[in-house]
């Protein structure tokens, strides 16, 4: 019967469509696997197909330990790694830990200027780092914050979506909660850390995986923020890397390694953890 | 003199919005007092300014001799049970009863002594290990009263803590917070808009209606002799039936709906004057000897035990409480009787009882 | 401002909770900001010696003379592609997906991963891609006759960037259309099925006005990421080129300032995204009022 024929015939098309698209989506990774497992050699030959070739383990170990690539003028991927990891968690734990704090001030507590201070926080929308790359990039001069740690993640940690986020979360913990802690003689950082915190575990847990996707894939601001390529972040090298190739230096291996090593993270954050993700991004843009 | 007393205490939001009108009243030690009264009629704010949650616009709040009108409400020496238990989710059931104690500085040995006491008394030894959305409806609330208990304080303070509950747990547990008050002896503020509740666990029954209390007094003494209208109709189940009439001249009252009664030797009233008669439903008797009125069955509700007339008296509706016997059926026209004795008369202007 | 019922009344501590943030938002965002509106309102002078008050100059250089007013046109095609080639796929993905009921869910994680990649990196995998020596999709282009070489075709270079630009937000719209789609109520579907409206015109007439809200939502978010985020992907891919033929506003805004150490321009351009990403953000915060009325 045709009525019983087409939704079938529709689910199997919607099956196709959406396999397609998935498909095309993995496909440059793919390729990317592919070129990695190449040499450099291979690449002036034109010996790249769509199928492996038996360089593989040598370019990731290249990659990852430096040897080779760092005599080409490469950054050593291996620190890359370690330098990004690093940032990544800083600015998640940074984020977090500053706008748990203000969120709280300005939800629970009435003071001078509350309105104000709540919007100052709120500017930081307003002034993404597009906006002011020269004089930021003064000020973390003027600080001696090149090429550390404090450079890259301080300037990035001040945020309105995370204190904005938490501020709701606040909102939907009762108010008869509160009243009993202050019965119970919990003092205003007593119920804070005892009360608040462990109610908002889970708008923490998926803030935190939103926030290292987001603190890993910075780009423009390691760019300014390190001079030494010792202090490089994966992702910002892959901008180096791609060039280098593009000018048909043969390190189209490294370059796809490199990609790869750089999107294997916040990939897998995403899809270990895609409850609390769809969460966090659900949420965050409320 | 050791109870709570509110001298003129008053609260008035955002300067304009007044939720109690000064206020003085002497809540008696030791006993259960229930403030009742339909929302919005400043109970819960009362409750509230005693603990310490809301400041009192003016006046002045004494808990046992102590003046605590500035005093943190941790300090006052007070523990509530609120409506919706407000257990902390994330804790376990024995964390939740020791919080307060943990944050007074309360020694390990004393708080375990305590918690396990206070749960042998309720009978929730058991769930001290879970967490409280593993506990129902019930659990919770004894949880939330062991938390309180644990405090020792000098009152309790109940928020509508029934109000979550299925009818029949809060009929269990009516009789479980009553016994568990007599036996520790606590003066308890107890807050409801539930007439039945007010009636049956008061001590002392403190009608409260527009910020105002309207009567206060043993809640028997309350039912009996209503100071108003309002109070006669905020309470009883079914409710007071209210008919509208006028004095005559053969001193008879001659209801607007066309019968007419007797009216009880006191108090006296002048001829013409107008009156709102208040009749209990349980004070209009069927098939009685003396029965001299006459009323026309709509419909009967069955409430076991007995049942609920829904009649026609003239051209008002009345309910009466009725034995299950005799037989009867809707259409039916009987003989009743108004127990003249039980009668209240009100000023239909003032709304007061006629004295 | 919405507050707790309950709130403590000091000053002394929230203004300490509050101050990290604050001291962050001042040092890195007030205080750079306030220089940059400063430094667009001075040049260079004749020696490049010293910096001169010179009012909107560099305001009015910027918009009458020079290539930014290229720049602005070609910042809002590339904007504009993005976000409908986004905007499109993401919903027909999500009413696919959606009409597979449950089953549908397991393409959740094999269209959403995208999200996590960086732009700089979702760029280097499609230069390598079509790279026009020994890119795998420049052989097969070839192979049908079409010759690609995004570094010396300008119109081949924006296709690019587009198509790498919108492999992110295709993952991010398609999340967003999947649960506005899962919210709409299975009563109302069938309600439509019953008055025979076949799945076209259910689409039209039901379900498109029904996500409309998500719709405005995420055309604001699309827009916002490819003005803002979409640095990486052109410092990876065609470096602006060929020519200034992919030359957004970041990137212009990133040449200038940073590296051709032209302050004043750069800092008039800065206040131009200024002034863009303030209206993008004011609509968006409409449209979350307007979502809370709900």
């Amino acid at each position: 019967m045709a009525n019983i024929a087409a939704p079938a015939l529709r689910r199997a098309l919607s099956n196709l469509l959406l396999a397609v698209a998935a498909a095309v989506l993995i496909l440059p990774v793919w390729f990317a696997l592919v070129a990695s497992s190449y040499n450099g050699a291979d690449f002036l030959a034109g010996h790249v197909g769509l199928w492996f070739g038996k360089h593989g383990l040598a370019t990731y170990q290249a990659v990852i330990t430096g040897h080779g690539i760092v005599a080409m003028a490469l950054p050593n991927i291996g620190r890359a790694l370690v330098t990004s990891t690093i940032m990544a968690l800083l600015i998640t734990i940074g984020k977090i830990a500053i706008s748990l704090p203000s969120a709280f001030a300005v939800t629970y507590f009435r003071f001078p200027l509350r309105g104000f201070w709540f919007a100052l926080i709120f500017v930081t929308l307003l002034l993404p780092i597009e906006v002011r790359i020269v004089p930021t990039f003064q000020v973390a001069a003027n600080f001696h914050m090149l090429n550390s740690f404090t450079g890259l993640t301080l300037p990035l940690i001040a945020s309105a979506t995370a204190t904005f986020l938490f501020r709701q979360t606040f909102l939907s913990i009762p108010e008869e909660l509160t009243e009993a802690a202050r019965l119970d003689g919990a003092s205003p950082m007593r119920f804070f850390i005892d009360i608040i915190i462990p109610m908002s575990r889970t708008s923490i847990a998926a803030l935190t995986v939103i926030l290292f996707i987001y603190g890993w894939n910075q780009y423009l601001w390691p760019l300014l923020v390190t001079t030494k390529t010792s202090w490089s972040t994966i992702v910002m090298v892959i901008g180096r890397l791609s060039q280098t190739a593009a000018e048909g230096d043969p390190v189209w291996n490294y370059t796809m390694a490199t990609a790869l090593l750089a999107l294997v993270p916040p990939v897998f954050v995403v899809v270990a953890m895609q409850r609390l993700f769809v969460r966090g991004l659900t949420e965050m843009e409320k | 003199m050791a109870g709570i007393e509110l001298g003129n205490v008053s609260k008035v939001y955002q300067g304009s919005v007044t939720a109690l009108k000064p206020t003085t009243l002497t809540i008696p030690e030791g006993g259960l007092t229930v403030l009742v009264g339909p929302s919005g009629c400043g109970k819960s704010t009362l409750l509230r300014i005693i603990a310490g949650l809301e400041e009192p616009s003016s006046g002045s709040v004494t808990i046992a001799g102590r003046d605590v009108t500035k005093v943190e409400p941790a300090d006052r020496d007070i523990a509530m049970v609120f409506q919706n238990y407000a257990l902390y989710p994330h804790m376990s059931v024995y964390d939740n009863m020791a919080y307060g104690l943990k944050n007074r500085g309360t020694s390990g040995a004393d708080i375990a002594l305590r918690v396990n006491e206070a749960a042998r008394m309720l009978g929730i030894e058991a769930l001290l290990q879970r967490k409280p959305r593993a506990l129902s409806g019930g659990q919770r609330q004894r949880v939330a009263m062991g938390r309180a208990i644990v405090r020792r304080p000098k009152a309790f303070l109940f928020d509508e803590p029934l109000s979550n509950l299925d009818a029949k747990l809060r009929g269990e547990m009516r009789v479980e917070i009553r016994t568990l008050q007599q036996r520790l002896g606590v003066t308890s503020v107890y807050v409801t808009h539930d007439q039945l509740e007010a009636m049956t666990m008061a001590d002392h029954l403190v009608v409260m209606r527009d910020g105002v209390i309207v009567q206060q007094g043993p809640p028997g003494r309350v039912y009996d002799e209503p100071d108003n209208v309002f109070v006669a109709g905020f309470l009883g189940a079914p409710p007071i039936n209210l008919l509208a009439g006028s004095v005559g001249e053969d001193g008879r009252l001659h209801l607007d709906c066309g019968p007419q009664v007797d009216l009880p030797a006191f108090p006296k009233l002048q001829p013409g004057r107008k009156v709102t008669l208040g009749v209990r439903a349980e004070a209009i008797s069927i098939a009685a000897p003396a029965a001299n009125q006459q009323a026309t069955i709509e419909l009967i509700e069955e409430l076991g035990p007995n049942r609920l007339l829904h009649m026609r008296f003239g051209t008002a509706k009345i309910i009466c409480v009725a034995p299950r016997e005799p037989a009867l059926r809707p259409g039916e026209t009987i003989p009743i009787q108004l127990d003249t004795a039980a009668l209240k008369l009100f000023d239909p202007e003032t709304g007061s009882a006629c004295r | 401002m919405i507050a707790k019922r309950v709130t403590f009344k000091r000053t002394g501590l929230p203004l300490a909770l509050l101050a990290p943030q604050l001291a962050v938002t001042v040092v890195f965002f007030l205080w750079p900001t306030f220089v940059a509106l400063k430094q667009s309102l001075y040049s260079s002078d004749a020696f490049g010696l010293r910096e001169v008050f010179s009012g909107l100059a560099n305001y009015r250089a910027l918009l009458l003379h020079g290539n930014y007013p290229a720049t602005l046109e070609r910042s809002a095609f590339f904007a504009g592609s993005v976000t409908a080639i986004s905007l499109v796929l993401g919903l027909v993905l999500a009413v696919m997906a959606d009409s597979l009921g449950r089953s549908g869910r397991i393409w959740q994680a094999l269209l959403v991963w995208p999200y996590a990649l960086a732009p700089a990196v979702a760029g280097v995998l499609w230069a390598y891609m079509f790279d026009p020596a020994i890119g795998p999709i420049t052989h097969a282009l070839a192979f049908i006759g079409i010759d690609w070489n995004h570094v010396l075709n300008s119109g081949q270079a924006m296709t690019l960037i587009v198509m790498s630009a919108a492999m992110k937000q295709v993952a991010y719209n398609f999340l967003f259309y999947l649960a506005a789609l899962q919210a709409i109520p299975k009563s109302l579907m069938e309600a439509a099925a019953l008055d025979a409206a076949g799945p076209v015109r259910r689409l039209f007439s039901l379900i498109i006005p029904l996500i409309a809200p998500t719709t405005l939502f995420l055309l604001v978010v699309d827009l916002t990421y490819a003005f803002f985020d979409t640095f990486g992907l052109i410092d990876s891919t065609t470096y602006g080129g060929p020519g200034n033929s992919t030359t957004i506003m970041v990137y212009q805004v990133y040449k200038d300032g940073f590296i051709d150490q032209r302050f004043g321009p750069a800092a008039a351009q800065s206040m131009m995204l200024l002034l863009l990403v303030g209206a993008l953000t004011m609509v968006q915060f409409t449209l979350v009022e307007r979502r809370i009325d709900y």
